[in-house]
């Protein structure tokens, strides 16, 4: 087991307070904490987190990966037309799988929010 | 009796130019039970003796993506995996790095209850389960 550095302590406290952060928006929070790091660092601390399986990586939408911690349990709504994403408590039951042990699980749902699919059908009255 | 599927349609309905390599990076894709990697299609493209470069392998596959026929799976492991679009489960050994396909009726009744709780309109799920499988258990790899 690695020592946790006063990075990824810094990392894990910032993902405490958000739902979800790019690396980038890490390096932008630490910078306004004082804290200058470089970019690699950051990635490269991220990668240990996940690694050490107490941050979890998602690909929401492709254009930008974001990092949560594992230990704040929830599934996923992602919205395809507006990008919301919205945490819901889990819906996920085990598999019946006998020749595999689950540590853990990620279950995202995509579809359109309340607004975009209110959005979509008006624009599909006008047509 | 295997569907013979008309790639070649559905690149041009997605817009696309029908070239060699989409055609089979597309067939590829489609055909593959498990999430392909990007080496993975540069094997299956020099086996079919079609030239390429690894750039437009990425090109490609993104333009799948953002068409909604493929997506793009992150399994942990350092790097980006396709598939084609649809409701799916996975099993994903930590240790050895499989993955397994599996099919879970629970989704859809999970899916159910999201909707009627929250009012979104659900068009896929993709579920991941992470840990070790019945090889990786053995005391042999212990």
């Amino acid at each position: 087991m690695r020592e946790t550095t006063p990075l990824r302590k810094l990392i894990l406290q910032l993902l405490s307070e958000h739902h979800f952060l790019s690396a980038y928006q890490i390096l932008d929070l630490l910078k306004q904490q004082g804290v200058v790091v470089n970019k690699t660092s950051v990635y490269r601390a991220l990668e240990i987190l996940v690694q050490e399986k107490k941050v979890f990586r998602q690909l929401f939408n492709t254009q930008s990966v974001v990092y949560e911690r594992c230990d704040n349990h929830h599934d996923h709504l992602i919205c395809l037309h507006c990008g919301a994403v919205k945490n819901i408590p889990c819906h996920q039951t085990t598999p019946i799988v006998t020749d595999f042990t689950v540590e853990f699980h990620a279950l995202n749902f995509y579809g359109y929010c309340d607004t975009c699919s209110q959005v979509q059908k008006a624009t599909l009255l006008h047509k | 009796m295997k569907v013979q599927i008309d790639y070649s349609s559905q690149l041009r309905k997605m817009g696309l130019k029908v070239t060699p390599l989409r055609l089979a990076l597309l067939e590829h894709l489609i055909e593959s039970e498990l999430p392909i990697d990007a080496a993975a299609c540069a094997e299956y493209l020099k086996a079919k003796n079609i030239t390429f470069d690894q750039v437009t392998i990425y090109r490609n596959l993104e333009t799948f993506v953002s068409d909604g026929i493929a997506k793009k799976v992150d399994l942990q492991g350092g790097k980006y995996y396709y598939e084609k679009a649809s409701d799916c489960s996975h099993l994903i050994c930590d240790t050895c790095g499989k993955v397994e396909h599996i099919h879970m009726e629970e989704n859809h009744e999970a899916e159910h209850a999201v909707v009627e709780k929250t009012g979104f309109r659900i068009s896929q799920h993709v579920s991941d389960f992470f840990g070790t499988c019945q090889a990786c258990q053995s005391p042999h790899n212990a």
